[in-house]
This record gives C-alpha cells, structure tokens and sequence, in this order.
C-alpha cells in the first residue's frame, strides 16, 4: 500500500485532539434530583477518578476515533500498484469488426474485451483522462476524453459488432492525432487483430500496449452461394472455405425455398460432407435444380464460433439488361458514357441506317443525338432525344440560344441528384417550347427556355417518356465534366423504364439505394427477422442499409396499375397489379474477417515499431492465443472506499448517539 | 359525620370518604389492645366467642364457672371468651426533602395515602397513630397521637396537610427510636423513598420491636425512569451533593437495571423479615393504589 499524499497522516493529531475532549471537564447541565442515592449505586463502578477510565467503554469515542482515522487515511490517498496502462491520458481503442463476435471466449471476444476494459476503468487514477475509439470500418470517437467513468463505461457499452472489418491503421492514426495533443499519453488497443495483414503503424514513441483477444482459427464459411436461372433449369453454387490451419471436416444442408414462404417451410434438397484442407476451399455444383426455385439456402450442421457466416442464401439472377438504341453519326462521348453503365446493352445505328430500316426490334429506349427521323416514324418507346435538329411531334422548336446559362428549376429530382451543372458551359442550345405533359429540369437562367426536360407523353398511346436535351454535347464541355455520366445514368435510369436496379446480393452492413418508380410514395423493408420498416424516398431515391442482419429481405411498394416498368430488369421484381416486391439477400461472410485466428505477430510488430528502442517495450504483446493482457503498471486507487468506509461509520456513531430517543421511539410506535 | 369531615379536609372528596368506609384495614395476627375494639385480643375477655377451659380458681367470676363440665368432671372449670379489642395502627411517613421530589410529589402522594388509611383505622374503631420523620422539630413533635374514631378524622387530616418535606431523615436512628418508644406494637404502614442507607436497620428495628410491618416504597415516574439526556450535574435535593453523569442510552439503561437490582434487594430484605415490600410509583393514580393495588396486596380489605 502506497500514499499519494502522505501529508495527510498529519492529520492523525486530531487523535489526541478528540481524546483530549473527552477527558477534559464539560460544563455540565446542572439538575436537581430527589436523591443521587440510586445514580451513585450506578456508577460506583463507571465514575472512577483514573481519567484513562474515563474512556473505558466508551463506544463514542471509539467510533469516532475510527472515522478520524479513515479520513485521514481517504486524503493520504492509499493505492496498490494494478496492471494497466500509464499516463495522465490514456487512448482505448476497441475493435468492434465482425470476428469479434467469435465466441471463442465466452461470451465472445467483444464483451470479453470490454469485460477487461470495465474491470481496467475501475482501476484507474481519478484524474486520468480516457478516449475511447471504436475500431470499425472508419474509427469513430466513442467517448471523448472524459474523467467520468460512468460516462466511459456507458459508452463502451454502446459499441456494438459492426458488419465490416476494421481498420485498425485509421483508428491508431485517430489515436495518434489524439496523443499528438496531450504530453503523457498512454494507448491501449484491444483486438484480434485477424485478418491484419496491412503492417500496423503509429507514431513513434507513444507508449502503446495491444491486448489480443481470442484464443482459435477454428471457422469455416459458406463463403460463396449462387443460383443461377437458364433456359428451363437452375443451377446453384456453393463454396465452403476453411479458415483454420486444421482440416475440418463440415456437413452442409443445402435447401430450397419459395421468397414468400416463411423459413420453416425450407425444403431440404441435398447433404454434402465436406474435407476441407486447412486454408482452403471446397465446392459444391448443384446443376440439376428446377427452374422455379426461388432461393437457395446452405448450413453447417455444426455452428463453429463465428457463426454468421456458417450460412448464406442466394436468388435467382434473373436480369435482363436494358436495351438501348442509340442513333447517332458518331458521338464518342456519348459512346463512352453509356457503354459505362451497368446492365445496358447498346445498340448504335448511323442515321441513314435508321432511316433505310422498316421493321425496327423492340428497344427499351431510343437515344437520337443530334438527329430526328425525316421519313422514318418515331418508334413507340421510350425516346431521349440530345440536341434535336427539329421539331417533332412531342415539342416544336423555336429557334435557338446563344451560350446559355443552365440552371436547375428544381432541385430535388432524383433525374438531378448529385449533378452539378453551375461549371458547364454550352455554346448554343435549341429554344423548345415546354410541351405540356414535361417537366422542365434545367432551363437557361435567362431566357428561361428549357434545356432539359422529361415527363410521360401521356396524351400518346403508347404512354412513351420522353426527355430531351435542347444542346448538342459536343457543342459544350459537358462531356469533359464530371457531371455527363451522372445525367447520363440518372436519365437511362429513368428513360430505361424506371427500371429498378436492385442487387441480388448485398454485403454485410453495405447500403445501397434505388429509385423506385415514379408516384410510389414508401416502400416496405421486410428483413429475415420479421423487422419491418417503412421507407420514404428522398429525392426520389430509397436508402437501404446498413444491413444488420443476415438473411432474405423483401422490398414492397404499391404500385398504381399501368405504371408498370416497360422493362423489368431488376432483381427479381414480382407482385400484383397493386402490390410490387422485389427481393435480396445478405450474407454475413466477409474475408477478412471469416479469418478470425488472432494475430499476435501483427501486434508485436505494432509494439516494436511504437517503441523501437524498447525503452517501453512490447509490455503487452501477446504471443499467445489466450486473452492475453499484461500492461503495464498503474496506480489503484481505494480513497473512495475509505471515505465510503468513513462515511457508514460516521452514520453509525450518529445511531449510538441518539439510541435512546430511537428506542423511545420505537417504544411509543408499539 | 362524612360531611363534616369533608368540609375540614381538602385530601378526599364525600364519595371517596364514603368508598373508604368500606374498607378496613387487615391485621394478620392478633393483637392485645388497650380498649374494648372490633379486632380479636390476645387476652380472654368477655365475647360470645368461646376460647378455652382452665380451672377455677377463687377470686374468679362465679358466673363464669361451667357447670356441665362440673356435673362431669366434678371439678370447676373456667370457661374463656375470646376477648375482641381495639388495634393501633401505625403510620410513619418520611418527610425527607426528597419526598417532596417528583411530579406529582411523593410526600403529597404519602400524605393522601396515609390519610386514606388512616380514616380507615378510624372509621373501624381502630386507634390511629402517624408520625412524620423528620419532623420532629414542629410544635407537636410531628406526631398525630393514638385517636380512635371517625370524629378525629378532621385533626388527622389537618396534621396531614400541615406537612413539608425538609431536611435530611436518618432513617435508622428514626425508625429505631420509634420501635423503643412505642408501647403497642400492631399493623405499621412506612412510607418513605428509601433514599438513605440507613434503610436496612431502620427496618431490622422495627420488625425486631413485632410491628406488623407494610413498607410502601414510593418512587416517583421520574425516579423510575429517568427523562434527562446528555452531560449533567445532578445534585442531591437534601444534602447537596454532586454527581456527574453523561445520560446516554446506556447509561439510562444501567440506571433502570440498577433500580430493579435494588428494588428487589429491598423485597428480599423485607421477605426475610416478614415486611410486606409495596414498590409505589406516584405516577399510579391514587385510587388505584388504594382500592387495586394495596386490596391485592392485603393491606385493606
């Protein structure tokens, strides 16, 4: 036991302080009584003239000789030494990625780790100032630099498994930045580090401690689940991949399912047993599936302890790219740009082609730049028309602009979004009057003649939209600007059917948005644990995610009859008349982070690079798999216990002092 | 008569007067009076109640010969008749400083007591004598002489009320001087604190002289159970005399265990003495104590 202030012990001349007071003569109440024959008979014995027997039996003095003595031993300050780090200021640094949730270490790594936190925290000095970083995908501040413990430990609660992996070299750097700032700074990282094959880097001489959590490679993964629909018959995929330095040997149940059937109603299709190698993978081809399989699920028997990747799901690729005509003489720009985006299939006809061609395949859409038909009929689909010639019988043309200045009529459209237009520059633009089943989208700021503008030609029959840009692009630097592919796949978004691109497949914690179509006003989220929630579009776009759970989700939206997608491209798009669904799955496994074998070597090379002349050495750097921790020394404090321990004696000696009104009281209750 | 009393007393109200007529006061054993009374003599005398035999011899009252026992025995028999006398009934009261002590007072409490049993040896044709101890300095030495019926109730009662707790009492030289110079012994009531050491021989001195000795030991609530708190000097109302003490729960709860030690020193004392030990809290109200406690405890019937 050691003393911060052992000044304090001074205090300990109220001892003979307080002794003093009891032997000296009180100025006593005098009170006459009948006799003081019977009260001589009581304290013959008590009263006796030796003053040292005056103290005898006295219960008072006693109590409060022993508050006098805790609380001069609470201001000395006793502490024990407690294994920890130093420093006025220490930076935590918590890793909360997914192999965290191993439960190698019961319960699992995370709250074993802030099981030691917790434990480390009520061990620290008082004014030792404590950040904590959560280690995830980008590290994040917890809890800033704080003396109040209960903060802290309501902080370290909230970290919860993050889906991602973390990058340990954001949060040292945060932690370094952080450090930067104090003089005596202590770092303590607390992590598997698995998966760690970046070198670990920060600041020199910062004294840093890794405390490596985990104790086993074991995990195998379903690392890999598809299903994929051609002709009359699927086929399904499933790779199984052994993280551990063992082989292992896995029973995996592969089952099918229809999307609106419940979880239960799994129809169990196949049992593979596997051998895997150590570090390597096996695979399973299932290429006799029938074709109105809908979902594909695969399972270990056996969960292993990271058990989130222990399954996965798949749905059917059922997508059609969009086909698209474009009619142009030559456009590069234009070319590049649509040959870029996603699930398009292009088709270029020169004009005169178009011209010559009486009988023309189906299209989604027709993209004519800079060029519309003389003899040959407008097709029936949707049409984009860049930099008309002439007029046609969606709008007329009136003449045209010199050098206009774009600027959006309205902001949040989801044609628009993320679009910058302030930096184009157009030489001259065709003048178009506004047909009155468009919207305009972008208009010369001065003569406010439309420069783009879309909407549902729905006084033709065959309910086309139809966009059209009033400037050729090769007479602008539009197509230098970064804004051109954005307006390009904003406008074949919506001109490509409002088709709705959803993935079959999202990652763990991934987000992702799409446009829904036009007039739907939420959207359902059905996730795998019966979560539903209700999504309203922003700026024309619905934002899904961060997926937290790993299963089947279904999106659901109502969608008015007729306003149907010419093409449907996207996942798997079914519903009724009034009601629309379309379907993914997300699965949990993750590379990086189905490698959950803790990695000591990573961090001891943090250590030695921290501390290259060992002057603090690698305190802390585990070369076991065992939660290891082994920081170094910091004072404990046990003030608060003292005083706590002064305090209940003070109430106690309050208690001695008034029993006798108490038991009075007691008595008269009764 | 009851009436008339009443108007010179202010110790009873008529109805109590009148319960109190009721009662009288038991003797235990039988005892030789000076006048023809109500209680049963030592002596033979001359009631209807029949005794004992003993030859005839001359100078008896012929009447008295039994002359069935003569046709018999052919000898002349005596025939005894219990002889019924009177009864002097002792009341001590100490008039210590300390007896006027108390809420209420025990002195003022002694007073009524005695009174009370005192118009009851009056009113049974029993002779009554009170003395006060301790006061031996006023005019009639603080004595009420032997009296015998109810029209000596007005002058007890005046030398009731006359009475002041004063001065110091020893209670052995007191008690003693009053055994040897008391010529009938018979029922003695003592009222008195105890609050001298000197009890003990005043006591042995009493019951040694034959009194039938009822010790009504009068404590009051205060005494009992004491009301003080915190550090005190507590002095002595007679003589003065200090004492430091720091009333806390365990001091007061010694205290109370003290008085029981000594109350029950005082009844095994009086126990080996033939002494009825009446412990007498002021605080009991007053009839109680007449009518329920001494009724109980058979010192009136």
């Amino acid at each position: 036991m050691n003393f911060l202030t052992p000044l304090a012990f001074l205090l300990a001349l109220t001892i003979p302080i307080i002794i003093a007071m009891y032997l000296l003569k009180l100025r006593r109440v005098e009170q006459t009584v009948a006799s003081t024959y019977l009260w001589q008979r009581m304290v013959r014995d008590v009263e006796a003239n030796a003053p040292w027997q005056k103290l005898r039996r006295n219960l008072l003095l006693l109590l409060q000789l022993i508050v006098a003595l805790l609380l001069m031993l609470a201001l000395a300050r006793p502490f024990t030494w407690a294994s920890g780090p130093t420093g006025a200021t220490v930076v935590l640094i918590l890793d909360h990625s997914l192999s965290m949730a191993a439960t190698d270490v019961d319960p699992n790594r995370l709250a074993t780790a802030k099981a030691q936190i917790n434990q480390w925290i009520d061990s620290l000095p008082a004014a030792t100032s404590v950040t904590l970083i959560a280690a995830g995908e980008t590290p994040k501040v917890a809890v800033a630099s704080t003396q109040d413990r209960r903060l802290l430990k309501n902080g370290l609660n909230d970290i919860s498994i993050t889906p991602k992996p973390s990058n340990l070299n954001a949060a040292l750097t945060l932690a370094s930045a952080i450090a930067n700032q104090n003089p005596d700074v202590a770092i303590q990282l607390y992590s598997d580090f698995s998966g760690q094959t970046d070198t670990l880097r920060s600041a020199q001489n910062i004294n840093i401690s890794t405390v490596v959590v985990g104790s086993t490679d074991q995990n195998q993964a379903i690392s890999n689940l598809t299903l994929e629909t051609q002709d009359d018959k699927s086929k399904g995929f499933v790779q199984v991949s052994n993280f551990s330095d063992q082989p292992a040997t896995r029973r995996v149940l592969i089952s099918t399912q229809s999307l609106d059937q419940a979880d239960e109603a799994r129809q169990l299709i196949n049992v593979v047993d596997l051998e895997i190698a150590p570090r390597s993978t096996e695979s399973i081809v299932l290429d006799s599936l029938s074709a109105d399989v809908q979902l594909l699920h695969a399972q270990f028997t056996e969960p292993d302890p990271l058990a989130l990747d222990d399954q996965a799901w798949a749905i059917a690729q059922n997508q059609t790219p969009t086909n698209i005509l474009l009619i142009s003489s030559g456009n590069r720009f234009l070319q590049t740009a649509l040959a870029l985006l996603p699930n398009v299939d292009i088709t270029t006809q020169r004009p005169t082609d178009f011209e010559s061609s009486t009988e023309q395949p189906q299209y989604a859409l027709t993209i004519f730049d800079s060029y519309v038909p003389i003899t040959a009929t407008l097709p029936s689909t949707n049409l984009f028309f860049i930099g008309p010639t002439r007029s046609t019988p969606f709008f007329d043309i009136s003449g045209s602009i010199e050098q206009p200045t774009l600027e959006k009529t309205i902001e949040a459209d989801p044609r628009l979004s993320n679009l910058s237009i302030s930096d184009i520059n157009v030489l001259n633009a065709t003048r178009i009057t506004v047909p009155d089943w468009a919207t305009t989208l972008i208009h010369d700021a001065t003569s406010e003649s439309p420069i783009l503008f879309a909407g549902q030609a729905i006084a033709q029959e065959n309910d086309q939209r139809v966009a059209t840009l009033a400037f050729d692009i090769r007479n602008s630097d539009l197509p230098l600007n970064v804004a051109f592919p954005l307006l390009l796949a904003n406008m074949i978004d919506w001109l490509g059917g409002g088709s709705i691109s959803i993935p079959t497949q999202v990652a763990y914690g991934d987000t992702f948005s799409f446009v829904p179509p036009p007039l739907v006003r939420s959207v359902d989220l059905f996730g795998p644990n019966g979560v539903t929630e209700r999504l309203i579009p922003e700026a024309g776009r619905v934002t899904i995610g961060p997926t937290q759970s790993a299963g089947l989700y279904t999106l659901s939206w109502a969608g008015p009859s007729g306003d149907r997608p010419a093409t449907d491209q996207s996942a798997d798009v079914t519903g009724t008349d009034s009601t629309e669904r379309a379907n993914f799955v997300v699965n949990a496994y993750t590379p990086a982070e189905a490698d959950i074998a803790p990695n000591p070597v990573a961090a001891a090379t943090l250590d030695s690079a921290a501390n290259p002349d060992g002057i603090n050495g690698p305190a802390s750097a585990s070369t076991s798999l065992q939660t290891n921790s082994q920081p170094s020394q910091s004072p404990r404090e046990w003030w608060r216990l003292v005083a706590l321990a002064a305090l209940i004696m003070l109430m106690v000696e309050w208690l001695v002092y008034h029993r006798g009104t108490l038991a009075r009281l007691v008595n008269s209750t009764e | 008569m009851t009436k008339i009393i009443q108007a010179s007393n202010k110790l009873f109200d008529e109805t109590f007067l009148r319960k109190l007529e009721r009662l009288t006061i038991l003797s235990r054993r039988a005892v030789s009076g000076s006048q023809q009374g109500e209680r049963r003599s030592t002596k033979r005398g001359q009631s209807i109640e029949f005794a004992d035999f003993r030859p005839y011899t001359p100078g008896d009252d012929l009447r008295r010969i039994d002359w069935n026992a003569y046709a018999r025995m052919d000898r002349f028999f005596i025939k005894l008749f219990v002889e019924e006398e009177d009864l002097t009934i002792h009341i001590l009261i100490d008039s210590s400083e300390s007896m006027a002590w108390g809420e209420p007072a025990k002195l003022s409490y002694a007073v009524q007591v005695a009174g009370a049993l005192a118009y009851i040896g009056l009113t049974g044709l029993d002779r009554v004598t009170v003395t006060a101890l301790g006061a031996a300095s006023r005019s009639d030495g603080g004595i009420f002489t032997p009296s015998r019926g109810r029209q000596q109730a007005p002058k007890l009662f005046a030398f009731l009320q006359t009475l002041i707790g004063t001065g110091q009492v020893d209670l052995a030289s007191g008690l003693r001087t009053y055994a040897a110079s008391t010529r009938r012994t018979g029922p003695l009531l003592l009222i008195s604190d105890l609050m001298d050491e000197s009890w003990q021989a005043g006591l042995s001195a009493l019951a040694a002289r034959g009194f039938e000795i009822t010790l009504l030991h009068t404590l009051a609530p205060q005494e009992v159970d004491p009301d003080v708190q915190g550090d005190l000097k507590l002095l002595d109302i007679e003589s003065g005399a200090a004492i430091e003490i720091t009333a806390d729960y365990d001091l007061l709860q010694r205290y109370r265990d003290s008085l029981r030690t000594w109350q029950s020193e005082i009844a095994s004392f009086c126990s080996a003495r033939g002494i009825y030990y009446i412990p007498v809290n002021t605080g009991t109200p007053f009839e109680e104590l007449i009518f329920a406690v001494l009724r109980q405890r058979r010192v009136v019937l």
